[in-house]
């Protein structure tokens, strides 16, 4: 384990990274790391989006136009998964990875070797699971929930599907284990837990949640696989098993990791707000209890996924109150946010922005969340659009734009200078018009009784189809000007002073921008 | 606040390697891998085993 260093590297100073490629491929650094983790995503933002523009592009009118159906079903599994596993995930944890050593003044992560082993399992996984798509009978088309029996119906992509998901998970099991050791036992002295920056925070509880969950999508997939291909009857009634075992394994996976997608997201708008409301956050330790109950009660909803499937009257109503219990340190957090903008001597830069956006909008997703959490409700819009509105409006304007809103804000700390402020308000603009003009609609199709994962719909859905596609569009392409803006601010631009914001707080500011390739090898003193 | 810095490197994990705080340091972090890397285990095999067993 590296953090057992030999005087060595002390004496000699490997101080200057190694150039050209072999730089990324053995490096150890975290700022490095953390890049990486972070282009990978954007990548895989463009590939997810590109198949997101397949599927809209085909529901623009009813009909048959554009793709066969199969063709399609994969588009939409690949795109969950992609956007999942691929881009949401890992923008986190390369956030965690530029970020939490920085916030806490450690030179490193605890474990750098593993660090860089977590990385680059990522693209073998994707090059893997994206190659299915080339595959006799094409890749998974069952849907990212891969239920049996129909995900058994998968061609030969099957066992390499499963593999890639298994690479993924170790991937992120290495990197929970990563984050929490670094934070239990590489805190500068003075930085204790109660005065940790939120996103280092929301993290810690993110990664236990990482190694709860990520092993039981593990197991799950494992026993998809021996019922494949090795005789056994876990998930097939024939043999004595029960396919809707598997989704109650899945979704006790499947809820905590949709919170692994929006605790980290809650950890950076609370970074962000207090800086450009000029205020401190509000109600800090109510916002470290209030992400530690949403973590513990994500752990007892999973069922509100099944509410359809058949459950005793029991079990519907607790699992219906279990998922409105979370309304509450949702409701908290929400709350700080707006009473720490209350009286703010604010302003409007692109990362407030998008944290104001995220707010506004995630709040309409927990909504939705609750409409669909009344069980007796649910029976009308479970497997709608309703539910796909729903989950967009959290992972979107919610998860992603807090993604966004990271990188405009730490992007002058990272590269040393400022980004394109117009450009960046521009890109703003037009995301958050198109994730309306193309989400909304949903609602009203949902409610309708348009069903989710369909290529083809009657005739009533076209207009708010149609709405949908050209928001898609628009929120696609406005993608580009990001990825431009980034580009051209690694490359260069207006230096960026050390603080870079007036009103920003934390160590990673005291340090220069861009920062020196080692931080913090004497440890800073946090009074 | 005060920042120092220092244009020596160790690896990870101040103060430098080879010290006894740093050495303790490293113990406790690889205690903690462990049992962190036991509880994914658990939950991993857990799981399927609760299932053989029904
Ligand atoms: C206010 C808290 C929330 C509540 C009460 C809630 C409730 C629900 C319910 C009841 C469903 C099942 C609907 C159905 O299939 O009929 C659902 C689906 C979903 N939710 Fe939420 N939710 C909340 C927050 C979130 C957040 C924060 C995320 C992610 C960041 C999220 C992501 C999802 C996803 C991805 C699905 C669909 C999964 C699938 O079937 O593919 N939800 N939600
Ligand atoms: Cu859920």
């Amino acid at each position: 384990m590296s953090t057992v260093s030999s005087s060595h590297d002390l004496e000699h100073g490997h101080a200057e990274p190694p150039r050209g490629l072999t730089r990324w491929l053995i490096t150890t650094n975290h700022k490095d790391i953390g890049t990486l983790y972070l282009l990978f995503s954007l990548t895989m933002f463009f590939i997810g989006g590109a198949m997101a523009l397949i599927i809209r592009a085909e529901l623009f009118q009813p009909g048959l136009q554009i793709v066969d159906p199969h063709f399609f079903n994969q588009m939409t599994t690949m795109h969950a998964l992609v956007m999942i596993f691929g881009a949401v995930m890992p923008a986190f944890v390369g956030l965690a990875n530029w970020l939490i050593p920085m916030m806490i003044g450690a030179p490193d992560m605890a474990l750098p070797r593993m660090n860089n082993w977590s990385f680059w399992i990522m693209p073998f996984a994707f090059t893997l699971l994206l190659s299915t798509l080339f595959m006799p009978g094409g890749g998974p088309a069952g849907g990212w929930t891969l239920y049996p029996p129909l995900v058994l119906q998968t061609g030969q992509a099957f066992p390499f599907v499963i593999l890639a998901i298994h690479m993924m998970g170790a991937s992120s099991i290495m990197g929970a284990i990563n984050i929490i050791a670094t934070i239990l036992n590489l805190r500068a002295p003075g930085m204790t837990l109660m005065k940790m920056p939120l996103f280092v925070w929301t993290w810690l509880i993110t990664a236990y949640l990482l190694i709860a969950v990520m092993p039981v999508l593990a197991g799950a997939v494992t026993m998809l696989l021996t019922d494949k291909f090795f005789g056994t009857s876990f998930f097939n009634a024939g043999g004595g098993g029960d396919p809707v075992m598997f989704q109650h394994i899945f979704w006790f996976f499947g809820h905590p990791e949709v919170y692994i997608m929006i605790l980290p997201a809650f950890g950076i708008i609370s970074m962000i707000i207090p800086t450009f409301a000029r205020k401190p956050l509000f109600g800090y330790a109510s916002m470290v209890y209030a992400t530690a109950s949403i973590a513990f009660l994500s752990f007892i909803v999973w069922a509100h996924h099944m509410f359809t499937v058949g459950m005793p009257l029991a079990g519907e109503l607790f699992f219906m109150y279990a998922t409105m219990l979370i309304a509450v340190p949702t409701g908290v957090k929400v709350f700080n946010w707006v009473s720490t903008m209350w009286r703010g001597a604010m302003t409007f830069e692109t990362p407030m922005l998008f944290a104001i956006a995220f707010v506004i909008l995630f709040t309409i997703g927990g909504f939705s969340g609750l409409m669909l959490a009344i069980a007796p409700a649910d029976f009308q819009y479970h497997d709608t659009y309703f539910v796909v509105a729903h989950f967009h409006y959290v992972l979107v304007p919610g998860a992603v734009f807090s993604i966004m809103a990271a990188a405009y804000y730490w992007l002058p700390k990272w590269t040393g200078h400022m980004y394109d402020e117009k450009l960046g308000k521009l890109h703003f603009w037009l995301s958050v018009i198109g994730v309306n003009v193309l989400f909304f609609p949903q609602h009203f199709l949902g409610l309708a009784g348009m069903p989710r994962r369909i290529p083809d719909y009657a005739l009533q859905f076209t207009e708010f189809n149609m709405i949908s596609t050209v928001g898609a569009f628009l929120f696609g392409f406005s993608q580009l000007l990001f990825a431009y803006n980034v580009i051209q601010t690694i490359r260069g631009g207006a230096k960026a002073t050390d603080q870079v914001w007036e009103g920003a707080h934390g160590l990673e500011w005291t340090l220069s921008s861009p920062p020196p390739y080692h931080t913090f090898t004497t440890a800073p003193e946090v009074k | 606040m005060t920042v120092g810095r220092s244009s020596k490197v160790a690896m990870a994990g101040q103060p430098p390697s080879g010290e006894p705080a740093s050495r303790e340091r490293a113990t406790r972090a690889r205690r903690t891998v462990l049992v962190l890397a036991a509880l994914a285990g658990l939950f991993y095999f857990g799981f399927i085993l609760m299932m053989v067993w029904r």
